[in-house]
């Protein structure tokens, strides 16, 4: 099918679009959108790698501050004193399963055990910290939470197993039955942002024709068996937000929300790059850009799905992919490959922590203002150890959170215990998460 | 190792209701004592010795109780039941690690025999129909349908999420059709950009809007009567009265406000575009619970058109469904050979869709990249010669309506410039020009063996890793895919196998595979895996064919447990098609699947059933799979279960 690029401007300018509206006008609202607490907004940012790291060089010997780098942290050096290595911990319900990936991955930011299907029943067991924080953190920007990855989901499903890939490629999750789809292309993540940001015509004129959706849901809804009727609710949920939203960005009241960043001053990516590490970088700044231009507070990432094909032959001294590495069989061989491609990731996130960093934020920075958790959900590929996972804590939260620390949990002390820690951080009034038994004290400053 | 890939993890077998001989290799012709059968007495002893301890007396731990299924009635009456039971076995979950330990040959039999037995028992309770539909299009399905709707060529979904795939392994599964907070605003961006696009196509724009305000007929008149004609179109039945003043009523207001009459008609149809009745496909709930109840002729057409075409209903399937037509079986037959048959693009968007996710094949180029370092001469074109490869050889088989078993093997395949790069093929061997368009040409001796799926470069690619060819990959991919068995999990603690070639000189991949297999916890699966795999070696990682790879020659003569050899591709052919019923069986599932756009139920067994004998007695004709497939019961009917 031939694709012709069509730009906003185009958009704006066509048919109906564009025209005014003034039977329109007088549909603006009065809600304010903006943050009224004036304090520095706080974020919450998730970013998942897939299948493990080399074990026996990832957890420092030391623990405490002042501890030294094991080889696959190295990384960590220039942010050292903004991050902290937490050990220990594990998702006790996706632990004892038997599967490998599935399973661990889908629960990572959920702590629950999500329902064995091909599809009927789909259900996480549980809502994901992310979407607790986006409770809080969302009210006051456009979009209460962003998803965004890097790889295309395989076909089928993966039939051994006995999984739908939903499970692979989501770890957000609104509800237990509602997983978060994410955008993978960079340019549409800007376009949108770009949208947000400057597209208040085409908003308004949409509305009436929203209220309209709403109403023939309403006659539809009736002729509907119970599961259908959930979905056709979640696509009226999904409208209510965007008319939400549209309202939020259209408000012309006084401290209504306006993008921090002023996007025409801003490149456009690449569209659609096919290049691992370009794409991940342009994502990555897609994350920054969002958190800087406070578009969202909310975000979510993953470097890969489930059992990740992506082939890091790209790097020197890799031939293979992801997932193939990952099951080492305790050569060193493999290990050393497993390793670097582990190392890799470490420096992308280091990537981003800087580029926070280096954004300007009253009278600190971005990076200062935000909780980046950056982790696995099993810790070794070869055996899918659930135990001791891979995690990393970077940014202050407003100075809520102590770091350049190796904090050594108890061995199966629950993930969920460094997900509270982070949520209550970021400012949410959870006392509990999942099967969390209190926050990490030794986090908290 | 096991049989560890970029799509297949370790981890729990499939929770599979039919879709698995378990030791169908080694076992067509197997070594009795394999799959020997047991008869029911023999079974309730099995399960009375293994699990009555805890699963025993009238309640049993975790709600489980023997005696639910102690009468030969309940093989029928609790299906669910039986393949619960049969999954915790098969994926060694069940007897608990702490239990006395279950022998496995006895816990083959008898997961072998209850998948026999319940099958047979299922069957008896004849065809029955399936849920109504509800679910939004897939991303490529919407693309198609606001194309066909506006008459444009624009790829209107191309921002949309992209959907994983559900039930059995398609991406149009209604199970899996998650609706995101995202997805509203993604519609309203593509409706708005797809007319805005259809309303600079003067063409386009004429045919939305072809009813004109004149003398004769008011603005408003005209209005109505295009947006009466797009909604009857857009939902894919009769816009009701009180929907059509709904959207008149909306460009009403747009007029009002001071649009000229077009962008006040596109306004509208924006408003079309993102309403549920468009976005979702819809079937009326029976209002009987229990009963089968005809769909009717417009939901008839709609899944007879997102089955073949993935689009909205043609103007000649709308016509028959308006006249009542559908409800007629041969007019049913009639319409889908013409779908299959009719020139254009339509068939290929399903088929696509359909061999593509079936295959796997579809990933090449996106979730599976061919190494460039490895192969700088591979472009996207070659690559998209792969992925299409399947697809012209499915697609030319239906339309000329040629055995399902070509696809195991036939003297014929499709070929362009690209595949003749990648394959080394010697373009003077073939007769007829070559050009980048892939076209279908008799195979000479020399290349026999690109014939049918298992020579198609783009299978041996999606089975490998980007930089080696794997047996274990291989085997799995024939398993799973073809026969459609259920390959249980790498059993715990097993040491793991050096795959790699570089190690190890003295050991070739071969004998460290054997050795693999002489542990038995690792043989039950390898030995169907490995000689599969092995018999695939002479093609590399891109479906090349080659005489010896960096450890000498290739040696692709593989033995089966039962002692039986398959030399090479060629012997493997010939094998699948003296055991063609499993892979019959497994196609017709896949296609039923896809075709009812959800999982299959227990109560979709009898199709299956019905349906593969048909193909027996009708020459395993390929058009007879879809005609028997749209006739069936569970497409033509709904059921609703309390």
């Amino acid at each position: 099918m031939k694709t012709r690029r069509i730009t906003r401007r185009t958009v704006l300018r066509g048919a109906g679009a564009a025209l005014a509206l003034p039977w329109l006008e007088a549909m603006g609202s009065a809600h304010a959108g903006g943050d009224p607490t004036g304090v520095a907004p706080q974020r919450f940012a998730a970013l998942f790698f897939p299948n493990g790291v080399r074990q026996e060089v990832w957890t420092p010997t030391e623990t405490g501050v002042g501890y030294s780098l094991p080889r696959q942290l190295e990384p960590l050096a220039s942010v050292k004193e903004e991050v902290s290595v937490v050990s220990g911990l594990w998702n006790e319900a996706s632990g004892n399963t038997g599967d490998g990936h599935y399973v661990k991955d889908a629960a990572w930011l959920t702590g629950t055990t999500i329902t064995k299907t091909t599809g009927v029943n789909l259900n996480s067991g549980g809502r994901s910290a992310d979407q607790i924080a986006a409770e809080l953190l969302g009210k006051y920007t456009p979009l209460p939470s962003m998803e965004l990855g890097t790889e295309p989901v395989s076909s089928g499903v993966d039939g051994t197993v006995g999984y739908t890939r939903v499970y692979g490629a989501h770890i957000a999750w609104r509800t237990p039955t509602q997983p978060l789809a994410k955008e993978i292309n960079p340019r549409l993540a800007f376009d949108r942002m770009t949208l947000i940001a400057s597209g208040k015509a085409e908003g308004r004129s949409n509305r009436p024709l929203l209220d309209r959706v709403s109403e023939e849901a309403h006659s539809l809804r009736n002729k509907l068996g119970g599961n259908d009727r959930h979905r056709l609710e979640q696509y009226l949920e999904s409208v209510r937000s965007l008319e939400k939203r549209l309202e939020m960005i259209e408000s012309t009241s006084q401290n209504a929300w306006q993008s921090k960043v002023d996007f025409s001053s801003r490149a456009a990516p690449a569209g659609d790059p096919k290049d691992h590490v370009e794409r991940t970088r342009l994502m990555l700044d897609m994350i920054a850009l969002a958190l800087e231009a406070d578009i969202t507070r909310v975000c979510t990432f993953m470097f890969g799905n489930s059992v990740s094909s992506i082939n890091f032959s790209f790097l020197d001294g890799v031939e293979g992919a992801h997932h193939e590495l990952s099951h080492h069989q305790g050569k060193e061989e493999k290990l050393a490959q497993y390793e670097l491609i582990a190392k890799w990731h470490v420096a992308q996130y280091v990537y981003l922590l800087e580029k926070l960093r280096s954004i300007p934020e009253g009278e600190g920075n971005v990076l200062d203002n935000s909780a980046i958790l950056f982790g696995s959900a099993l810790r070794d590929g070869n055996s899918h150890s659930p135990h001791d996972l891979p995690l990393l804590v970077g940014g202050n939260a407003g100075g809520r959170l102590k770091q350049g620390q190796h904090i050594a949990s108890t061995r199966d002390n629950p993930m969920a215990n460094l997900l509270l820690t982070l949520l209550q951080a970021v400012g949410s009034p959870v006392k509990h998460f999942a099967d969390s038994s209190g926050p990490i004290e030794q986090m908290l400053a | 190792m096991h049989y560890f890939s970029s799509s297949i993890a370790s981890g729990v077998v499939r929770a599979a209701l039919f879709g698995g001989l378990i030791m169908m290799i080694g076992a067509g012709r197997a070594p009795a004592e394999e799959a020997s059968s047991i008869d029911f007495a023999a079974a309730q002893k099995l399960l009375a010795t293994s699990c009555a301890d805890c699963h025993g007396g009238a309640e049993g731990e975790g709600g489980f109780s023997l005696s639910k299924i102690a009468d030969s009635g309940a093989l029928g009456s609790h299906y669910d039941e039986w393949m619960k039971l049969r999954q915790r076995l098969a994926d060694h979950s069940m007897p608990p690690h702490d239990a006395e330990p279950m022998d496995s040959a006895a816990r083959l039999q008898l997961v072998n025999w209850i998948k026999q037995a319940t099958r047979d028992a299922i069957r008896q309770q004849g065809e029955l129909a399936g849920p109504p539909l509800f679910r939004r299009m897939a991303a490529h399905e919407y693309s198609n349908t606001v194309r066909d709707l506006l008459g444009i060529h624009f790829d209107a979904g191309n921002g949309l999420p992209q959907d994983p795939a559900g039930g059995e392994g398609f991406n149009n599964a209604s199970e899996t059709l998650i609706i995101s907070p995202i997805h509203a605003e993604k519609y309203v961006e593509a409706a708005t950009t797809a007319l805005d696009y259809a309303a600079h196509d003067s063409r386009a724009r004429n045919r939305l809007l072809r009813h004109r305000p004149s003398d004769k007929r008011s603005e408003q008149e005209a209005a109505r009567q295009n947006l009466r004609e797009f909604a009857d179109r857009a939902f894919r039945r009769p816009a009701t009265d009180e929907e059509v003043a709904a959207i008149v009523q909306t460009y009403d207001k747009a007029r009002e406000s001071g649009l000229d009459f077009d962008s006040a008609c596109f306004y509208a149809l924006r408003g079309v575009l993102i309403s549920p009745n468009f976005l979702f496909l819809i079937e009326d709930a029976p209002s009987e619970p229990n009963k089968s109840v005809p769909l009717s002729n417009h939901e008839l057409a709609s899944r007879l058109s997102y089955f073949l075409w993935a689009t909205t209903p043609d103007q000649k399937l709308r016509e028959a469904a308006s006249a009542g037509k559908l409800q007629d079986p041969e007019e049913l037959r009639r319409q889908a050979i013409r779908m299959i048959q009719e020139n254009g693009t339509h068939l290929n968007d399903s088929l696509t869709h359909f061999v593509g996710q079936w295959l796997g094949t579809a990933d090449l180029g996106h979730s599976k990249q061919i190494d460039h370092e490895l192969h700088p001469s591979l472009k996207d074109h070659h690559v998209a010669a792969l992925r299409d490869q399947p697809v012209e050889v499915f697609k030319s088989m239906l339309k000329e309506n040629e055995s399902l078993l070509s696809l195991i093997d036939a003297d014929w395949t499709f070929l362009n410039n690209e595949l003749c790069e990648i394959y080394k093929i010697d373009r003077s061997k073939l007769k007829g020009e070559l050009n980048s368009r892939l076209q279908r040409y008799p195979l000479p001796d020399d290349y026999r063996y690109r014939g049918g799926i298992l020579g198609a470069g783009g299978v041996m690619a999606v089975a490998s890793y980007p930089r080696r060819s794997s047996p274990v990959l291989r085997g799995v991919w024939v398993l799973d895919k073809l026969l459609g068995v259920e390959l249980p999990p790498p059993p715990a603690n097993v040491p793991a196998l050096e795959e790699s070639k570089d190690v190890a000189q003295a050991l070739t991949l071969r004998t460290r595979l054997e050795q693999h297999r002489a542990n038995p916890s690792c043989a039950t699966c390898h030995d169907r895996i490995d000689p599969i795999g092995f018999a695939l070696e002479n093609f590399n990682e891109i479906g090349r064919w080659r005489d010896k790879d960096d450890g000498g020659k290739i040696d692709p003569l593989a033995v089966l447990a039962n002692g039986e050899q398959i030399d090479g591709q060629t012997g493997l052919k010939q094998y699948l098609l003296e055991n063609k019923e499993p892979f019959i069986r497994h196609l017709t599932q896949k296609m039923l699947g896809y075709a009812l756009a959800r999982g299959l139920q227990s109560s979709d067994v009898a199709t299956v059933e019905s349906i593969v004998e048909r193909l027996q007695t009708n020459e395993y004709r390929s058009q007879e799979l879809v005609l028997a497939i749209v006739t069936s019961e569970p497409f033509r009917q709904k059921r609703i279960t309390q």
